[in-house]
């Protein structure tokens, strides 16, 4: 019988393979299929990961957001992994939507940056994740920094709804292309290249939460057994 | 690449809530400040960026986890010769009274 280890690796390169395909694939289908914004031109293709980017940040903020609860109700080292690694993919997509972005607005509004309501929260949000990693490496590993950090888990994901409705509430400048009623996209290609968007960086998302969870957890299961070495009188200092 | 898709026809709105919900160029800026090809360029590589650094600290993490597993391998080794070397005088004493 396969040891469950090789299985979870054999689907983790599985997973690594259709992300590869599916990224080549849309990278095709946005530059060589997807037709050119009449009014905007090229740059509007920024669009097809800018928005999945967020997306994408919003699933790393809601595993963080899970991770952190499920910590909270009952602590394991596998739950405040979770959590981390979703704090960081949280952060890595936050950091590429805020980058395209401003490229993008510098082309539709003629200025990189606009204090805009969706523009702030984002950027507020993005900055409550910064801050969720910024105190697990500096706060330590204690059970009461990591309660504490889940705690800003779960209130850090109260601003993301506000991100979504910021534009329906307060207007602003920022476009709102995807809507119930069929959106902005007007040529099926753009809607297509947009759903591949979606996809690939759903899976890119799911494959960092996965590796980064690992390595997280990892770290804790060495420092319980450096734990456990000390308690037998070794010592695990590393010499000169 | 294909032709241009055709877009909505309606007429550039005045009211900031129209505005929002499809994609319009700010008025009145007719002069190209920015080149549309280099801000995509400039995203892309953004992204590929942003995905290799973390990566690389990724990596990092790992090599960090991997001189603490070595440090923990050579203490048990060291501890495991010094309890070897314990059995072995222990036998030898054992060997002598008899």
């Amino acid at each position: 019988m396969a040891r469950p280890g090789r299985t979870l690796d054999g689907l983790f390169y599985a997973l690594l393979g259709v992300t590869a395909v599916a990224v080549i694939g849309e990278l095709y289908f946005i530059f060589l299929v997807a037709p050119i914004e009449a009014r905007m031109g090229i740059v509007q293709k920024i669009f097809y990961f800018h928005v999945p980017s967020w997306y994408a940040m919003y699933l790393g903020a809601g595993a963080c957001f899970l991770g952190s609860l499920a910590y909270l109700v009952h602590a394991t080292d596998a739950r405040d992994a979770f959590a981390r690694a979703g704090a960081e993919v949280a952060v890595v997509f936050g950091a590429i939507g805020l980058i395209t972005g401003p490229l993008w607005g510098a082309k539709a509004w003629g200025s990189f940056w606009t204090w805009d309501p969706r523009l702030t929260t984002a950027l507020l949000s993005f900055l409550i994740y910064v801050a969720y990693l910024v105190l697990r490496a500096f706060a330590g590993d204690g059970s009461v920094e990591k309660r504490f950090s889940a705690a800003l888990g779960v209130l850090g994901a109260a601003n993301l709804p506000i991100i979504h409705y910021s534009v329906q509430k307060w207007g602003g400048q920022h476009p709102m292309v995807i809507t119930g009623s069929g959106g902005g996209l007007q040529h099926p290609d753009m809607k297509l290249a947009l759903g591949g968007g979606f996809l690939c960086f759903t899976l890119i998302a799911a494959l960092m939460l996965w590796a980064r969870a690992r390595v997280e957890l990892a770290q804790s299961r060495l420092a319980r057994a450096e734990a456990d070495a000390i308690d037998l009188g070794l010592d695990t200092r590393t010499e000169g | 690449m294909r032709d241009v898709a055709p877009f909505p026809s309606a007429a550039p709105s005045s009211t900031p809530d129209d505005r929002s919900t499809s994609f319009q160029a700010v008025e009145g800026n007719a002069k190209e400040q920015y080149s549309g090809g280099a801000l995509l360029v400039t995203a892309y590589a953004a992204l590929w960026v942003v995905l290799f650094a973390w990566v690389a600290i990724v990596w990092r993490k790992q090599g960090a986890l991997n001189m603490r597993l070595l440090d923990l391998e050579r203490v048990i080794d060291k501890a495991a010769a010094k309890a070897d070397e314990a059995g072995a005088r222990a036998e030898v004493t054992v060997t002598k009274k008899k």
